[in-house]
């Protein structure tokens, strides 16, 4: 017998203890006392233990006579009335395969609160994988998706949910009663895509989608059940119950890939979308055939296919056909893609569904809207004409040449900013665009070579065009000798501002507005930003490792100097590049590996960006709005959202660098919680290419999490999958960035293996820029 | 005796053992969803039946897959109690988490069953049999002449190791 190492020594005590108890337990119980003391002669511990064992033998009658309840742990009981923390139940409202929800109100006297309460009926092991996905959901935040306020496990273990009480209709009931016609289905459809895009993003796939789960307030608000909590559900069911349906899911929704258990992917969420959009499309007309048609699950193909044909649009047919290809694969590659569509089909543009199914070849043609970069030299031309034209240089005195000229120089990059920001041309016609503004500003900077902001402007335009021409660090077009160039012409133009305020003894140009001013300190933070930028083509383009190190010397320098000027920047677009030069400072210290000072940079950068603030954009649409109002209007909100979308940036950068130290000193859990808040802070408006770029790392070092330290292969793929889509849309919309397409080579390269496709052995890939790009 | 050792295949089995019978019992609750109590025996009969139907799961007989139910049925409610009780004293691990009020009925029941499981771990290493008739009878609730089935022992012994068990744990407990 292998037993746990005990003493045999004690082993035997026992056995003759429980022989001494059932020699005893054969005499009559009057005898037995007697009996024992003379056989416990001298050895008192053995008599009190058999006398003890004697008594307790009497009492032990009923003693585990009956089995324990097992239904206990896996029944749920009616919560009616009952008390939930701060929340007491009222009634059921809806029940469900899963689970039961009831309406509840907060009655801690806090402030009046109603709340629904999902109690989740599974199992003990299930639970548990709830219990950790339930924090998943607690960090899906969305102004779309159910609030959840909290969460706990009731004393029967079951998990449960507290969530934000809506009160709406399914979006089938309100599209039936409240009759909207195709073109408003596809808008609240397109709102839908984006909801489940963005979870999609954080890793959270529905599962479930039907239009039980997703709700319609009155004011027409989407509001998305149950996210997250069905994946949770599926993964411990379809590892178990093979053949058998998962438990609540609804059949007439999911994907033929689901109903045979594969892993649940993105495609299976483009499926169930797929077939609500259909059945809401027909919804008005024929509802209930359209809802026998596809309970009727004897003959799923034929039906689906009738099933399209109801949908009145040709086009949208093709969209829901795309969305619900049998084949995954042949399927939108996310909800946003097929939310784009439906945006085209709204817009006129041509739909990809229908352009995929080359059912019409001259489909694109007769649309005839595709964009091209004349486009966007027309519009910048106008422009460049404009600022021309309003220098009549012949008629002025030369101080008010060089003012004009500055004035002209200052509109060209302005309207290419604005341009650029509204319109994201591609890296290329960016860099086209900026090469002309460049060069008019030039022009205009001979006609006054003393003006002060004309060659600001002139050094502002050179390092935005070595950024695109050639930085590590931005998407570009990866010629680091051209952008050394245009940093030289920038660091010229610093020179000679210097120059001439030292010359003329001026302290400081005051300025129209606040983000104009310039002062010797400013002239001097530009000109460190400048050799910043020069230091890190040196770092990451640097064929050897000494000038790896000239450039991280360099850096050094940068940091000593720029901390000793102690600026305190005053205007909001000074505050910004300030903020950006800590950061980037900050990142090189993390590239050695010097947590430390990255910390207290990146301290410093968020005490600076703190200070940043935006005011509300102003309503250009108001009823007798003169046409210059108009345009003074539009030009605000443009730069309030341009101020918006560098400090979202920078606060995900910031935030991003954090987790890397976190990363690096092994707390996998604050790493991971703070790419969560990057993820769950992005906006699905205003898409910025380096915000992209940073949520496509964020997404890599979260995979890579997953694969090593949980071991958890499913959401790295995922992951890798939404990181995929990610890179071939910045593809669409910038054709030939060649980092682009060597991160998607890497991450597509299906000889390599999961965890090098995505660089999980040395994060730094990930993070930095390390890997070189073979440029021809 | 071979069955009381605690081998490799042992703790192999109580893994694939353990959600298989979680599972089963859920699924037999939904079905029937009326307070009735759940009979352990049926459960591991059920689960048994399922898992020697699959391919990779040879069990040397029935016998001994029985055997390891009665410590699996003990092991689901031990953690179940326990996972309870810590939600009680408030040590949940999502942060999020509420307590609930607490239910002093239920708490001692709790609290008996974990009470009963350090016992029995206590009691292994004085007399393994001993463990082996109370995981049968009372985690699995079968009846003396199945555990002498099961564990290949007269049914003598059966009833003289239940006897001496309950008396210990009993005493034990009321200390």
């Amino acid at each position: 017998m292998a037993l746990q190492g005990n003493e045999p020594v004690e082993t035997d005590y026992f056995a003759e203890i429980e022989d001494l108890f059932f020699d005893a337990l054969d005499l009559p119980p009057n005898q037995r006392e007697t009996w024992l003391k003379t056989k416990c002669k001298d050895r008192e511990s053995v008599y009190t233990e058999v006398q003890t064992l004697l008594e307790a033998h009497l009492s032990s009658e009923e003693f585990l006579s009956e089995s324990p309840d097992l239904s206990g742990i896996v029944a749920c009981p009616d919560l009616s009335g009952r008390r939930l923390g701060s929340y007491k139940v009222i009634e059921e409202i809806a029940k469900g395969g899963m689970g039961r929800v009831y309406s509840a109100e907060r009655v801690d006297g806090e402030y009046e609160q109603r709340v629904a309460i999902k109690v989740v009926e599974l199992g003990n092991i299930e639970a548990e994988l709830f219990r950790r996905e339930r924090q998943t959901l607690a960090n899906l935040e969305h102004a779309n998706i159910v609030t959840l306020l909290d969460g706990g496990t009731l004393e029967e273990g079951f998990p449960y949910l507290v969530m934000e009480l809506v009160e709406g209709q399914a979006i089938d009931s309100y599209n039936i009663s409240n009759k909207l016609d195709q073109k408003e289905i596809v808008s609240l459809f397109g709102t839908l895509c984006e909801v489940v895009n963005q979870a999609h993003q954080q890793g959270v796939i529905h599962c479930d989608l039907k239009p039980a789960n997703i709700l319609v307030t009155d004011k027409g608000v989407l509001k998305l059940l149950d996210f997250g909590i069905s994946q949770s559900l599926i993964r411990t069911h379809d590892k178990q119950a093979e053949g058998s349906y998962p438990q609540g899911l609804t059949p007439e929704y999911s994907s033929p890939q689901r109903r045979e258990h594969k892993p649940p992917h993105v495609a299976d969420d483009v499926y169930s979308l797929g077939i609500i959009l259909g059945q809401l499309l027909i919804g008005g007309v024929l509802p209930r055939v359209a809802t026998e048609l596809l309970v009727n699950k004897r003959y799923k193909q034929i039906d689906l296919e009738k099933f399209i044909l109801l949908i009145p649009s040709r086009e949208l047919r093709e969209i829901v056909k795309k969305a619900t290809d049998n084949e995954s694969g042949k399927r939108y590659v996310s909800a946003h893609m097929m939310g784009e569509d439906l945006s085209n089909w709204l817009q006129d543009k041509p739909v990809l569904a229908v352009a995929d199914a080359k059912r019409w070849p001259l489909y694109a043609l007769s649309k005839n809207l595709i964009r091209n970069r004349k486009v966007w030299l027309i519009l910048l031309g106008t422009g460049v004409l404009f600022a021309a034209g309003s220098y009549g240089w012949n008629k002025v005195s030369l101080a008010r040449a060089s003012e004009e000229a500055a004035a002209s120089a200052k509109k060209v990059t302005s309207d290419l900013a604005g341009v650029i920001s509204r319109a994201q041309p591609s890296i290329a016609v960016q860099s086209e665009l900026t090469g002309i503004a460049i060069n008019i500003i030039k022009k205009n900077l001979v006609r006054a070579p003393d003006n002060i902001s004309a060659h600001h402007v002139y050094a502002y335009s050179s390092i935005r065009y070595a950024q695109i021409e050639g930085h590590p660090l931005y998407l570009s077009k990866e010629n680091p000798k051209g952008a050394l160039e245009f940093l030289e012409a920038a660091n010229k133009s610093l020179g000679t501002i210097k120059q001439v305020m030292q010359d003329k003894g001026i302290a400081d140009l005051p300025a129209d507005n606040e983000d104009d001013g310039i002062d010797l300190q400013m002239v001097e933070v530009d000109r460190l930003t400048v050799e910043r930028l020069m230091a890190e083509i040196d770092i990451y383009y640097g064929s050897e490792t000494e000038s790896k190190a000239q450039g991280l010397n360099q850096l050094r320098a940068v940091e000593e100097d720029l901390l000793e000027l102690n600026f305190n920047p005053v205007s909001r677009n000074r505050k910004l590049s300030y903020t950006q030069d800590l950061a980037y400072l900050s990142q090189a210290r993390l590239l050695i590996g010097d947590i430390k000072v990255s910390r207290e940079l990146l301290e410093k950068a968020n005490a600076v960006l703190a200070t940043v603030s935006a005011s509300p954009l102003m309503n250009k649409n108001e009823k007798g709005l003169s046409k210059e109002e108009f345009k003074k209007r539009e030009r605000f909100n443009q730069s309030e959202i341009e101020v918006l979308k560098a400090v979202r940036f920078l606060k995900a950068f910031i935030l991003e660098q954090k987790a890397y130290q976190a990363f690096l000193q092994k707390d996998f859990v604050k790493a991971k919680g703070f790419y969560r808040r990057i993820i769950a802070a992005k906006s699905t408006l205003n898409r910025d290419v380096e915000l992209e770029r940073l949520t496509n790392r964020v997404n890599m070092m979260q995979a890579c999490i997953a694969i090593n330290q949980q071991n958890d292969i499913d959401v790295a793929a995922q992951l890798r999958v939404a990181v995929i889509h990610n890179i071939n849309l910045l593809l669409k919309r910038h054709p030939g960035a060649k980092r682009l397409d060597m991160v998607k080579s890497r991450i597509t390269d299906a000889s390599l293996p999961l965890i090098d496709q995505l660089e999980c052995k040395d994060t730094r890939f990930i993070v930095f820029p390390l890997r070189k790009v073979v440029n021809d | 005796m071979e069955l009381l050792a605690q081998s490799e295949h042992h703790s192999k089995l109580l893994e694939t053992l353990y959600p298989e019978i979680k599972r089963l019992a859920a699924i037999q609750m939904s079905r029937e969803r009326s307070n009735h109590t759940l009979c352990p025996t049926a459960l591991v009969n059920e689960a048994y039946l399922k898992m020697s139907a699959e391919e990779g799961m040879v069990f040397n007989d029935k016998q001994h897959f029985l055997a390891v139910c009665g410590n699996c049925v003990r092991q689901i409610l031990v953690s179940h109690a326990r996972t309870k009780n810590a939600a009680k004293r408030g040590g949940g691990q999502v942060p999020v988490t509420l307590i609930e009020g607490v239910d002093d009925f239920q708490a001692d029941t709790d609290m008996d069953l974990l009470q009963l499981d350090e016992l029995l771990t206590q009691l292994e290493t004085l007399d393994a049999l001993q463990v082996k008739v109370v995981e049968l009878r009372f985690f699995s609730g079968m009846s003396n002449e199945e555990i002498s089935d099961v564990l290949e022992v007269s049914l003598s012994t059966v009833k003289r190791k239940w006897t001496m068990a309950k008396a210990w744990l009993y005493k034990e407990m009321n200390r």
